[in-house]
């Protein structure tokens, strides 16, 4: 089985290092973006399995990144990052295709069940 | 004489008091400088006083008041006030002063006599400075607990990295180190996290998101989430739940917390092999649940510091997550932003027992609340708010099975139906309505009722075949039509009367060769509210009839001499003013299909057997209505 590629877009460098490094514990081939330019660009080149997207970003933030990236591509399963209390807020965004929501700090160790998951109903 | 009497009187009077005119005129000025003295308090009160009478006219006033509601003394004295007067409770108000200043106001109102009347003592309390310290304190604790969030999450991951090993093998020691690192941190995040919660909820920034939820619901699914704990403790534990599902208006999100926090404490403090029980009562206007448990106990001397902020008791030594002392006090909030209680009982080293309760509302509350809320969210983005009412009627009370089927049967077709036509969209059911409501914009509003009125006939004619039941619908919009829920709701309902109404109004014509049938057909639906009837002996008579007055539903009997019902229906179908009658055909025999060929076909014509069933008959005509 090839592996799953997963673009990891945040502008916080030290943090995506750390969840870069997870990613790659669990078998995953990992992109980096630290902005939604980067991230789109990438996306348009490399064509990822997987987007973990920063909701709150400077200049261009997740959610503008995400309705970019949708207009070329409906497909890719997408995985935002919250802050803790920041979901409702994102809730109606839902319909841009999101297929979860990550919390930073809390959960993006269990995250990996999430991620597999979604990429398993891709061919 | 009578002047005579008087003197007398009056010099009497003068006696008794023994009042010397000096005095009386001391107590005179003595009376006006406390009426000053008094004025002066008023005028100078940072707050506006207004005394309103019973029927709310306004009586007094002082300046503030004037600059607080930018009125001058004509437009105050004797003119209604038009502010809330509740005795019971404050209300906010956006206030515009003289001269154009906004601001936020606190009204509040007592009972006071005044010229020896009942009237109301009315205050206007200027908070807009303390709305903006307020709002200011938010936006510091969220900027606050962001910016501690971020670095806290790198550590984080960078600790959990490092205990799963990933760079490389730990010792024992190192990797406890780095755990209890871990540990600190996500205590950390939680007490941030809490202390968000407390301070949103304390704000009165999160609103419940009331919905009717089954309770027993949310407490099984907390428990299956704090099974494996309990049963790692080998915690005994009991649920006594009513049977069947108890719906409760309320924010499950929050309920669900509020289970979590209770729950997980009885775990918590609840050494192995203790008991657990958890109770559900339904009461009569409340319903009240409980969380038991033989734990530790508390104090009673700390009993009524339980739920106040950073309080922590009974704190288990050693592994296990600390508490941040806030979990009672988000509780003690949440309980009450749903009008509910929390208490508890104790005995140290036996156990405790959290109770709380949570009201019963009534359909119509609910209703309201929900349409309230509806407006306060479209006021809030600007955005136009319908709401739609579709009204049962004569259904029956206590019918157990379609209260049941209810959900299935009606809400999900016309949720269904819906969803093509709006942006987003909430549904109610009040006593004998439901009530949808949704967010479109100004051309999709006039068009929805008409889709509306298309899909849902058929959903509710699929109930009609088992219950007796008629329909009407109404809508009304905000801002045009109202700009409260009350008078929404009022509008909508109106909408719905009317609605009724003109429908009752419509021209029916009955045809049918036998007089005693007409008259049965026409005193069936006279009974239900119609009025406007024609008759027509055979084919012949009506088609003539029509020619003159197109009436809006024709009944049919098929057999006539003359002309019969299939030549009539072939002469209407050739003119295009009386092609689209809606026609009921009324037969004693089975229809031949064929004969009506593509006319019948396509307008899928309903057919009432005889002898007449007078429910399938109503229906019917109301649903070709």
């Amino acid at each position: 089985m090839p592996v799953k590629r997963i673009l990891l877009v945040d502008d916080e460098l030290e943090l995506l290092k750390a969840m870069r490094i997870r990613l790659a514990s669990w078998g995953y081939d990992v992109l980096t973006a630290t902005n939604g330019q980067e991230a789109i660009q990438l996306v348009r080149k490399e064509v990822p399995d997987a987007i973990i997207l920063d909701i709150k970003m400077p200049e261009m933030d997740g959610i503008e990144t995400l309705k970019r990236i949708r207009h070329f591509n409906k497909e890719i399963p997408v995985f935002m990052l919250t802050a803790y209390g920041d979901e409702e807020r994102f809730e109606k965004t839902r319909k841009l295709g999101i297929s979860g929501f990550i919390q930073k700090g809390n959960e993006f160790e269990n995250a990996s069940e999430f991620v597999r998951v979604a990429l398993k109903g891709q061919k | 004489m009578a002047q005579k009497e008087k003197k007398s009187l009056s010099e009497g009077l003068v006696k008794k008091a023994i009042v010397t005119p000096r005095q009386l005129k001391q107590t005179q000025d003595t009376l006006a400088n406390r009426g000053a003295e008094l004025r002066t308090i008023v005028e100078n009160n940072p707050d506006g006083l207004i005394v309103v009478s019973k029927d709310g006219a306004v009586l007094f006033f002082n300046e503030v008041a004037m600059f607080h509601l930018n009125r001058n003394k004509e437009e105050l004295s004797g003119k209604p006030l038009g502010l809330p007067i509740d005795i019971s409770k404050s209300t906010e108000i956006d206030i515009v002063r003289t001269g154009g200043g906004r601001g936020i106001a606190q009204v509040c109102a007592v009972e006071i006599e005044w010229e020896k009347k009942l009237a109301y003592l009315v205050m206007i309390h200027d908070i807009t400075e303390l709305k903006r310290l307020d709002q200011l304190k938010d936006e510091f604790l969220s900027t606050v607990s962001h910016e501690l969030r971020t670095p806290l999450t790198t550590m984080k991951e960078f600790a959990s990295i490092i205990s799963d090993e990933i760079p490389g093998k730990l010792t024992k020691e190192q990797k406890e180190y780095v755990d209890i690192i871990k540990c600190n941190i996500d205590l950390l995040t939680r007490l941030i996290n809490n202390l968000l919660d407390i301070s949103k909820i304390e704000s009165g920034k999160i609103e419940p998101k009331k919905a009717l939820v089954d309770i027993t619901d949310l407490a099984n699914s907390v428990i299956s989430l704090l099974k494996p704990e309990m049963e790692r403790k080998h915690i005994e534990f009991e649920t006594l739940f009513p049977q069947a599902a108890l719906n409760v208006y309320a924010d499950p999100d929050k309920v669900t917390q509020i289970f979590t926090n209770l729950i997980g404490n009885a775990v918590k403090f609840t050494p192995g092999k203790g008991r657990i029980l958890i109770e559900i009562i339904d009461k009569d206007s409340e319903i009240e649940c409980s969380v038991s448990d033989t734990g530790v106990g508390i104090a009673s001397e700390n009993l009524s510091k339980l739920f106040t902020k950073f309080q922590q008791f009974g704190r288990v030594p050693g592994a296990g997550a600390k508490g941040t002392g806030l979990g009672l006090a988000i509780t003690k909030e949440l309980v009450q932003r749903h009008n509910g209680r929390i208490r508890v009982e104790s005995e140290l080293g036996k156990g405790s027992k959290f109770i709380f309760t949570l009201p019963k509302y009534s359909k119509e509350v609910i209703l309201y609340e929900a349409v309230e809320t509806g407006i306060t969210g479209a006021k809030k983005e600007n955005k136009e708010f319908s709401i739609f009412i579709i009204r049962l009627d004569d259904y029956p009370e206590g019918e157990k099975e379609f209260e049941e089927n209810r959900a299935q049967k009606v809400f999900l077709p016309i949720s269904a139906a819906l969803e093509k036509v709006m942006q987003s969209g909430d549904f109610v059911t009040g006593n004998n309505e439901i009530i949808a409501f949704a967010q479109v914009n100004k051309t999709e509003a006039s068009g929805v009722i008409r889709q509306l009125k298309m899909v849902i006939k058929v959903p509710i004619l699929e109930i009609e075949e088992q219950f007796k039941m008629g329909f009407s619908y109404g809508y009304a919009t905000y801002p045009d039509d109202a700009d409260n829920a009350k008078d929404l709701l009022e509008k909508a309902y109106q909408s719905c009367v009317r609605e009724r109404e003109e429908r009752l109004k419509k021209a029916i014509m009955i045809v049918d060769d036998e007089p005693e049938a007409r008259n049965i057909v026409r005193k069936i639906l006279q009974a239900s509210g119609y009025s406007n009837f024609s008759e027509a002996g055979n084919g012949e008579e009506a088609f003539e009839k029509i020619k003159t007055a197109i009436p809006d539903l024709l009944i049919l009997d098929m057999r006539m001499p003359r002309m019969n019902g299939y030549e009539l229906i072939g002469m209407l179908k050739e003119n295009t003013e009386t092609k689209d009658i809606p026609v009921l055909i009324m037969s004693g025999s089975a229809v031949e299909i064929d004969k009506l060929e593509e006319y019948i076909k396509k307008k899928a014509i309903p057919v009432v057997g005889k002898p007449l069933d007078t429910e399938q008959l109503i229906k019917l005509v109301n649903y070709l209505l």
